[in-house]
């Protein structure tokens, strides 16, 4: 690699909201920007914000935003030098980073190496356990058989959960109570498993049904400088999608906080992990007792959070560091002051399963005033399209503590008015009154055991 | 472009490297240098080159709003449309003569152009008999997904 190795202009292989918020990160650096989009994206707001703009295929993600071929055909033909992936899509993808970095293209995210280590659930944990970050009880390998798996069941006690080894999203995840249930679901989960990940292979974790989902965020440049920007507390899930998130973590102790935060550094060390990236732990609140549960390799939807408290821009830190930069920030430098809380608001009718709602939009008045961020690609008259994820916009409120930060986005929930398609605002004015949420009495269970739909 | 093909095989070498198998009626060709890997596949039957689509080639209307007609506005013409995104070239090597001229006679299969993506090369053919009536990309340029490339007035 060039010792100088200086980025003029990225291809954002993305669209919607996490495309715009990298080519606002590029303009503020200087640094010219190619929006990439389908045949359905031609007016989107990433392609009228981007230097350049060019089409890329047909709606549907694999025939687009899927497509390697014509994303770096692209990348290529205009001359970028470096590719952001944004988060989805192809963001974890190793083959992808490589092909990228083949063609002199520098792929703006960790090295492909680290990213297949973490892909692959039991390598990954056994990555952990060499650094000293602790693992949740379960199999070393993948799990090859019932039999087996019935004794390390046995081993470890139930409820297990069964997961796919090369799974995420939540995608492929079993939890089983007893024997009885291992029989029936082994093969499933096996078969599940391989539909979805071109591979069967499964492996074993005891469940933690009381536990609290605690992520850490991480930089790390390519000479090894590694440091935290604390933690998100992510436990407001639903069917394993995160819904709201906030930091920091008011249940922690200031020590099990340094404990964590410094666990996940060891953890990205060990890897030799650059650029951003996040790792999640469940905190078990039963026995006050924390575990790595996965890292994510890539920007998170929940980033802006971590920025709030930390004054400290993560999508031009990683840009930087994919320039070749070093860190200029040591861990002391980073002090977290206040509050943050985003919710995801998604079209999606809460009211029926949160069923997806596309359609056009009408109105679309945003929130503001102190405190008050929104990360979105949309606008009045846009239009929320089948193919691609629901997410509407990211509401984030700042404040200069829990409480305020609860308030500002109550009134913020309030202000903000779309029509034309249903969204989840209304849920998450009841999340943000319910008792237990103001409280921080929370689990990865609470909006189902709080919420009955 | 600057310092990012250094070690990487030239264009001017990939360029030649396809006129031969052209004369040579090679149609694939693999190029092993330690962990990088070139292929080159000539697309003599466009079914063959996955994962890309076969070009589209759509009848359009020439008084479509964005296309002038160089005659009568009446006449269709088939637009030529690239399903892959990369760089434009009217030649198969910089000193080479275009594959086709403005005003020229094509034959169903003959080459047009081809475009560059992935280092590797992709011819797009014709897929109809009849005279060019325009090329609307000029040479080098980038192309887009499902850009018109070509009018031929079909025979």
């Amino acid at each position: 690699m060039s010792a100088n190795l200086k980025i003029n202009k990225i291809l954002v292989a993305n669209r919607g909201e996490i495309a715009v918020r990298v080519i606002r990160a590029a303009k503020e650096l200087n640094i010219q920007t190619i929006a990439v989009y389908s045949k359905a994206d031609v007016d989107a707001l990433h392609t009228r914000l981007a230097d350049e703009k060019v089409c890329i295929g047909e709606p549907p993600s694999q025939q687009s935003y899927l497509f390697y071929q014509n994303l770096l055909g692209a990348a290529e033909s205009l001359r970028a030098d470096a590719i952001h992936p944004g988060y989805g899509f192809l963001a974890e993808n190793p083959d992808f980073a490589a092909a990228s970095q083949a063609l002199g293209i520098k792929f703006i995210g960790p090295a492909p190496d680290s990213m297949r280590l973490m892909a692959h659930k039991s390598v990954a944990k056994q990555k952990m356990k060499e650094a000293g970050v602790p693992v949740i009880p379960g199999s070393e390998q993948s799990v090859e058989s019932l039999p087996e798996a019935k004794e390390l069941a046995d081993k470890i006690g139930y409820p297990i959960i069964l997961k796919a080894a090369e799974g995420g999203g939540g995608k492929g995840m079993r939890i089983v109570n007893s024997i009885g249930e291992l029989k029936s679901n082994f093969l499933n989960a096996t078969q599940e498993a391989e539909k979805a990940f071109n591979s069967g292979e499964l492996y074993i974790e005891k469940y933690l049904p009381n536990s609290r989902h605690i992520e850490v965020q991480i930089l790390g440049d390519e000479a090894g400088n590694i440091v935290h920007l604390f933690e998100r507390e992510c436990s407001v899930q639903r069917n394993h999608q995160k819904l709201l998130e906030e930091t920091p973590c008011a249940f922690l102790t200031p020590t099990i906080r340094d404990e964590i935060c410094s666990k996940a550094v060891d953890a990205a060390k060990n890897i030799g992990y650059h650029s951003a990236g996040t790792v999640e732990f469940l905190y078990d609140i039963d026995n006050d007792e924390f575990y790595f549960m996965e890292m994510n390799t890539r920007i998170q939807v929940e980033h802006p959070v971590s920025e709030m408290i930390t004054g400290v821009d993560i999508l031009k830190k990683q840009i930087e560091i994919a320039a070749g930069e070093q860190l200029n920030l040591k861990q002391s430098d980073i002090i977290n002051s206040g509050h943050a809380i985003e919710c995801r608001i998604n079209a999606e009718n809460w009211k029926q399963g949160f069923r997806s709602s596309p359609g056009n939009i009408e109105k679309f008045t945003l929130p503001g005033g102190p405190g008050i961020r929104v990360d979105t690609a949309f606008e009045a008259n846009s239009k929320v399209l089948p193919y691609y994820d629901s997410l509407l916009a990211k509401l984030i409120a700042y404040g200069a503590d829990r409480e305020e930060s609860i308030q500002r986005m109550q009134r913020a929930l309030a202000e903000f008015i779309v029509t034309g398609v249903h969204t989840t605002i209304g849920f998450h004015k009841k999340i943000l009154k319910n008792k237990r949420f103001v409280k921080s009495d929370i689990s990865t269970s609470f909006v189902e055991n709080e919420f009955k739909f | 472009m600057k310092n990012k093909n250094d070690d990487f095989v030239s264009l001017d070498l990939l360029r030649k490297l396809f006129q031969e198998m052209k004369e040579f009626k090679i149609t694939r060709l693999v190029i092993q240098e330690d962990d990088r890997k070139y292929e080159i596949e000539k697309n003599v039957d466009q079914k063959k080159v996955a994962p890309v689509k076969k070009p589209e080639v759509k009848k359009i209307e020439a008084s479509a709003p964005d296309l002038e007609p160089p005659t009568g506005a009446k006449e269709e013409y088939f637009a030529v449309r690239t399903p892959i995104v990369g760089t434009f070239y009217r030649s198969s090597s910089p000193d080479s003569e275009p594959f086709v001229e403005t005003g020229e006679k094509v034959e169903k299969g003959d080459p047009l152009c081809i475009i560059e993506a992935m280092k590797a090369v992709n011819e797009i053919e014709s897929e109809v008999t009849g005279i060019v009536k325009d090329i609307l990309v000029d040479n080098a340029q980038a192309v887009e997904y499902d850009q018109t490339l070509f009018l031929i007035e079909e025979e």
